[in-house]
């Protein structure tokens, strides 16, 4: 027998959305240590997508492939395709730089730059030559700061060093540099795994209102987060992907057996 | 063994306590209405309270649960069924102590208003009700669907068992007190059998993670 439960939410299908993002069939490795092995995952456009697993498992790793972060790791080997819009963005034509303009990224620690809280959002926008200064940059870093969350909290001492802010502002304050670029899709390695529950709560609600704009991908080590904010989640082990589907089956009845013992907590 | 493991093992402990419990009043309601023991109507009004202590703490102990590990996947299932039937099992025991007060009341036998259908019903009731545990115990999905469509047996019997009691009342004017105890008992009857009906969809829910309670009989279908 079988049901056709009431539909919790109304989440898309995946087959009908727009992909942003497409791995295919990709390996990757460490010197000689296989990494990432025959990982196929797509990331619909505007949603938000959690990778969850236990550490070491590869999450981040696939993270930093798909804005090509892991190039700067000495003795890789990336084999297979990373698609964003259908382009291969390890072709050799394509210009790193460019796709990391692309896909921006948001780090576990807030790493803002030893600079002021306005010249940490003009400083990217400024040597790509996208504005250069006055009123344009003036408003490209006010819509970041706003887009972030920021705005109201340090309009008035936007000259300020970047660093006296407090954990929780300096990454928003990143994810604002972040999206002053305006990236299609923005990567997150446990954006908020430094923060308090307070700043953590400001960090998703950011997260859950910028997906509106754009592609998010997020590698948490917290199920609870993973479950509140993504719409999908992917549960990767020992460098496998072993099941991919909506976080409210990821979280509730799972699949397969390792993710039912991962986010149950018997695992390992 | 961690803190999570120990309330797991308590919720079980609580839950099996709970199950036996109401398990053994039903089947005493059923002997009850089988013929009069005051005796026995006293012990099901006893078990229910107890049953009604057991409910509280079995509930606190998954609402800690929930509070403080947070579960996921199967143990989410269970721990929400768990909660989900306590409550249950706690309106079906309080229902069994409604008619044995009500027996007690009447002070004689009620079987001989109906003695077809009846029997019958208190039979379907308490079958129902004890498979609707068994199919929590054993995850069986299947189980849990074929109580669901039990229940409209049930339902057709207390309507036939119903329209003759109010028949027999117009026409035994002088035993229009006890037709009325044994119109409130085949009531309780009834509302206990949509109680195993929740159980068993909350069986299903634990076994299979969809919830099919207020899902209308047409999207349920067979794979078979």
């Amino acid at each position: 027998m079988s049901i056709q439960a009431a539909p919790a939410e109304k989440i898309k299908q995946m087959k009908d959305l727009k992909m942003k993002m497409s791995v295919r069939d990709l390996d990757f490795y460490y010197g000689d240590f296989h990494a990432l092995k025959n990982i196929n995952i797509d990331f619909p456009e505007k949603h938000v997508v959690a990778m969850i697993g236990p550490s070491g498992c590869g999450k981040s790793t696939l993270l930093r492939c798909l804005n090509r972060m892991n190039d700067l790791v000495p003795a890789i080997r990336v084999d297979g395709q990373i698609l964003l819009d259908d382009t291969d963005i390890y072709s050799s034509a394509i210009d790193v730089v460019d796709i990391r303009t692309k896909v921006g990224m948001v780090f576990q620690k807030p790493n803002p730059f030893p600079k002021s809280i306005y010249d940490n959002i003009a400083y990217a926008p400024k040597i790509h030559g996208r504005v250069r200064k006055g009123r344009d940059m003036d408003d490209l870093v006010e819509n970041a700061l706003r887009k972030a969350g920021l705005w109201n909290e340090v309009s008035d001492r936007l000259e300020n060093m970047a660093t006296t802010l407090s954990g929780g502002q300096q990454q928003r304050l990143c994810i604002a540099r972040a999206i002053a670029m305006e990236p299609d899709v923005l990567l997150m390695d446990e954006p908020a795994s430094a923060l308090d529950p307070i700043a953590t709560a400001k960090i998703e609600e950011l997260i859950f209102e910028l997906k509106e704009k754009y592609t998010i991908i997020i590698v948490t080590h917290s199920m609870q987060q993973a479950a509140r904010i993504s719409e999908y989640t992917s549960f990767f082990y020992m460098g496998e992907m072993v099941e991919y589907n909506t976080t409210e089956k990821i979280f509730t009845n799972p699949d397969k057996q390792q993710t039912q013992d991962y986010v149950t907590g018997r695992f390992g | 063994m961690n803190n999570a493991e120990i309330q797991y093992i308590a919720l079980k402990d609580n839950l099996n306590r709970l199950t036996k419990l109401v398990s053994g009043i039903v089947e005493d309601v059923s002997v009850l209405l089988n013929g009069y023991d005051e005796e026995l109507a006293q012990k099901i009004v006893t078990d229910g309270k107890s049953a009604l202590r057991l409910e509280g703490e079995t509930s606190k102990v998954c609402i800690s649960l929930l509070g403080l590990f947070e579960p996921k996947a199967n143990d989410l299932r269970y721990v929400i069924s768990s909660l989900n039937i306590v409550g249950e099992l706690e309106s079906i025991a309080g229902y069994s102590t409604d008619i044995a007060k009500e027996v007690m009341r009447a002070g004689g036998p009620l079987y001989e208003f109906d003695l077809k259908r009846f029997p019958k019903m208190v039979k379907e009731t308490a079958t129902m009700i004890k498979d609707s545990i068994d199919a929590f115990y054993k995850c069986d999905s299947e189980l849990a669907l074929q109580i669901i469509e039990r229940d409209d047996r049930v339902d057709r019997l207390h309507r036939k068992i119903l329209k003759k009691a109010v028949e027999n009342m117009a026409v035994f004017g002088d035993r229009a007190d006890k037709t009325v105890s044994f119109i409130f008992i085949t009531r309780c009857l009834e509302r206990a059998a949509d109680h195993a009906v929740s159980i068993a969809e909350h069986s299903y829910y634990c076994a299979t993670g969809k919830v099919i309670k207020n899902v209308p009989d047409g999207e349920i279908k067979s794979d078979k």
